[in-house]
């Protein structure tokens, strides 16, 4: 029987730098109509550059509904969209953020009292989508625009599917090319559309100076999480959670290249001292699926109490600009699409089984969680089958459990906790075989 | 051959290969010794694979409970993607020689990976049509389109031609053309036909020949016309709303009509949704397929197509007056998020323009069935 001590993870100190940055961000969000900044609401993954470089402020919805969960403030919006007769099976990003849309469209009902980050959102002057493998993610953005009486200009980029058709695999093939070229089109038709919005011509100069940021913080997170291949992990996944900020919604944020590069070097500090993220490292451990904001913390002491490092995962190794060195900052629209094209929602199931096997060897996995999110299906539509598969062809055990993003109601923590130990249980039983 | 039948008699056999939904492909497979595609709801080309030679079958949800698909697809997804996942699990496809995915919903794109790992030696296929409807899209629908043809063309060995797809077109059309006929026909004389008749002429051209179906319908349509006047019309005037991708059960459309509602008119995928718009017939023909794709969603709106230049809801409110509708009845796949995405919308456009609606969020188990009965026959007293 697997023995539960309790034990903390050690998560990296210069995470903290992160913070001061979020709060800049959303300082400057909040007050953007005061200083005259256009608001634009996005879904999706990164691509705030796109507007930085016109000097708007941008909304990532994911983004915002992490924030406001991670505040403990996300009742009140799902209960208002849920009053409003959205269903609580859809995403719960999806959820969190309409609710706040509406308490800043409708006003906040006499019977909510939300906190004061679910009532900050600005209302958007326009909205851009750019949501690769997830069809969620455009019909939130309609009902958005719905939700503010169909008077906002949207803009959606349509990251098609790369299911690995002919023989398309990874970065190659007929059916990529044809891919990146569809999306570098609408990048350009997207750039006019922001000439529009903001009303002065697109400030190329400055994407181009945003995009090498975006290349240089994609490279060392790249790098500091390369170096957890090391046994054992001086990082986890769990910080690489905390650290998404500066890759996703923070994308090109000054002072993002001092925080990442911090990272890497407390992360190659602790690789040269010996030091790990779980203090007797036993187990390593893949987490698959979309991270739960409000478990973070809990779950990173869960693993580190059965000497378990959770040391990487679909959600941070395969998406937020994993593939920097595509980006050229003179021309980047193609190596944005690559990376939006490539990301770990928008692959193939045979692609993505190529991928997780080759996540699975570098970092020397010995079993893998899969987190169902529950209103994040695009995320779990592959996990019985990855489950199967990278048992039969690699002999990893799994584990699995029902959760979500920012809806815990949909939490079983003595599930969760029976699932967990039954797979220390399993591991440990084929290390003592041998 | 169908002209000698009486119209229950042409009813009957609808019924029949409506519920056993791949049995008359089977039998079209052993007699021509073509190839046939399963197309996985919702939106795909079928006009393009027939110019092929093949038999395109929609795939359809099984009434069965799912049990053998438990394994590999979760349970928190919607029925049809679960059904279809549960019937390739099964090995009830195995006579499919490929299948066309879409990415207009996650779930669909989970599913077809899912089936595709199933069916290893099935041509996987997928057509690419892009959501939205801005001044770029016509044209990257036609690119999907070549897309799909070149793919087509290397699986069934066989080149396109404009001609075959124009020719498939007409035989589509007509079938469109003849399906609206029996709508108008019921529109106006309800009780004519019931809810499960018209669900067995839908769901019964979407998997046998379109020739074969066209025949039946040209035999049942002057049968009915004949007809119409005998038929005492009274109940509630019923709208049937949602639905998407799978069939409504049998079994639920009767609980509407015991509940004292005739059903009017509907926008179900299994419905009107199905037929609503012919191709045209005088363009490039994948121009054309392209264009009908964002006409048909202006006609009949969907929640998949993410076009904001269409309004689904005011389109049902017009629908209830067109159609003289008392009531709308929707009814909602549990997990359909594109539906649980536009139901507060419906629920506030009917509420403004004094529409009663029930909303009926139904799982693939119909697990609460009295319950709906009992919903049902209060939201209908209402009217009486």
């Amino acid at each position: 029987m697997a023995v539960q001590e309790a034990k903390r993870a050690n998560r990296l100190k210069s995470g903290k730098l992160v913070n001061k940055l979020v709060n800049e961000y959303w300082e400057d969000l909040i007050n953007a109509k005061k200083t005259g900044k256009k608001v634009v609401y996005t879904t999706g993954l990164p691509i705030g550059p796109f507007m930085a470089a016109q000097d708007m402020a941008w909304i990532h919805g994911e983004g915002y509904g992490a924030r406001v969960a991670a505040r403990h403030e996300e009742k009140e919006p799902q209960t208002f969209a849920e009053n409003k007769g959205f269903n609580r099976e859809l995403c719960s990003y999806a959820r969190t953020q309409m609710g706040c849309a509406m308490f800043a469209e409708l006003g906040v009902p006499d019977d909510l009292n939300p906190g004061p980050i679910a009532t900050e959102i600005p209302a958007p002057d326009a909205i851009v989508t750019c949501y690769p493998g997830c069809s969620t993610g455009p019909q939130w953005d309609w009902a958005i625009e719905r939700v503010f009486g169909k008077k906002i200009p949207w803009f959606n980029v349509v990251i098609p599917y790369h299911m690995g058709r002919n023989g398309s695999t990874y970065m190659k093939g007929e059916e990529f090319e044809e891919n990146v070229k569809y999306v570098v089109r609408q990048f350009e038709d997207l750039i006019k559309f922001l000439e529009v919005v903001s009303g002065k011509p697109y400030n190329w100069d400055k994407f181009q100076e945003l995009m090498g940021v975006t290349k240089k913080v994609g490279q060392l997170r790249m790098e500091a999480m390369e170096l957890c291949k090391a046994k054992p992990a001086p990082a986890s996944f769990f910080d690489w959670s905390i650290q998404i900020a500066p890759v996703n919604y923070l994308t090109a944020w000054p002072g993002t290249i001092e925080a990442m590069q911090a990272v890497k070097d407390e992360v190659q500090e602790r690789l040269d001292n010996g030091i790990s993220a779980v203090p007797k490292e036993k187990y390593r451990i893949f987490w698959e699926g979309i991270m739960n904001w409000n478990k973070l913390g809990w779950m990173a002491d869960k693993f580190a109490s059965y000497d378990a490092t959770v040391v990487a995962g679909r959600y941070t190794h395969m998406a937020f600009w994993h593939e920097p060195d595509t980006i050229d900052p003179e021309h980047p629209l193609r190596g944005i699409a690559i990376n939006h094209l490539e990301c770990q929602l928008n692959l193939g199931y045979p692609i993505t089984e190529e991928r997780m096997m080759t996540l699975s060897k570098d970092y020397s996995i010995d079993g893998i969680v899969f987190h169902g999110a529950r209103t994040c299906r695009s995320f779990s539509r592959s996990h019985f089958l990855l489950a199967e598969n990278l048992n039969k062809k690699m002999g990893i055990q799994s584990t699995s459990f029902e959760g979500d993003m920012v809806d815990d109601s949909f939490y079983k923590e003595e599930l969760v906790n029976t699932r967990i130990e039954a797979l220390i249980e399993s591991l440990e039983a084929q290390k003592s075989r041998g | 051959m169908y002209q000698n039948l009486s119209t229950d008699e042409i009813l009957n056999k609808l019924a029949q290969i409506a519920a056993d939904p791949y049995e008359r492909a089977k039998e079209w497979k052993m007699e021509t010794g073509s190839k046939i595609i399963g197309c996985y709801i919702m939106h795909f080309p079928e006009e393009l694979l027939h110019a092929a030679g093949v038999l395109p079958i929609v795939l359809q949800v099984k009434e069965e409970p799912i049990t053998t698909g438990h394994a590999y697809y979760p349970a928190y997804f919607c029925g049809p993607t679960r059904s279809i996942v549960d019937q390739a699990a099964k090995g009830e496809l195995d006579f499919l020689d490929g299948f066309v995915g879409g990415d207009y919903c996650i779930q669909a794109v989970g599913g077809a990976e899912v089936v595709g790992n199933l069916l290893p030696k099935v041509n996987n296929m997928f057509f690419r049509l892009p959501v939205g409807n801005q001044p770029w899209t016509h044209g990257d629908i036609v690119q999907g389109l070549k897309e799909l043809k070149r793919d087509i063309e290397r699986f069934a060995d066989k080149e396109i031609s404009d001609e075959d797809i124009l020719e498939s077109i007409r035989i589509y059309n007509k079938n469109r053309g003849l399906i609206r006929e029996v709508y108008e026909l019921k529109s106006i004389h309800p009780s004519l036909l019931t809810s499960s008749d018209m669900l067995s002429i839908i769901k019964s051209s979407m998997v046998m020949p379109k020739e074969e179906h066209n025949e039946i319908l040209e035999s049942l349509l002057p049968k009915l016309q004949a007809k119409k006047d005998s038929i005492k019309e009274e109940g509630v005037r019923v709208f049937l709303s949602g639905s998407f991708c799978g069939a409504p059960k049998n079994e639920l459309l009767e609980l509407v009509e015991q509940s004292g509602a005739v059903v009017v008119g509907d926008d179900l995928f299994h419905g009107y949704r199905y037929i609503s718009d012919n191709i045209a017939e005088d363009r490039e023909p994948l121009a054309a397929i392209a264009a009908h794709y964002i006409d048909k969603n202006t006609n009949v709106p969907c929640p998949t197509r993410c076009d904001p230049k269409t309004d689904w809801p005011q389109y049902l409110v017009d629908s209830m007056r067109k159609y003289k509708a008392d009531q709308l009845v929707i009814v909602m796949a549990q997990f359909c998020e594109p539906h649980m995405f536009f139901y507060p919308d419906i629920k506030d456009a009917m509420q403004a323009a004094g529409i009663p609606h029930l909303l009926l969020e139904i799982s693939h188990e119909l697990d609460s069935i009295e319950t709906i009965k009992t919903r049902l026959e209060a939201f209908v007293e209402m009217a009486v």
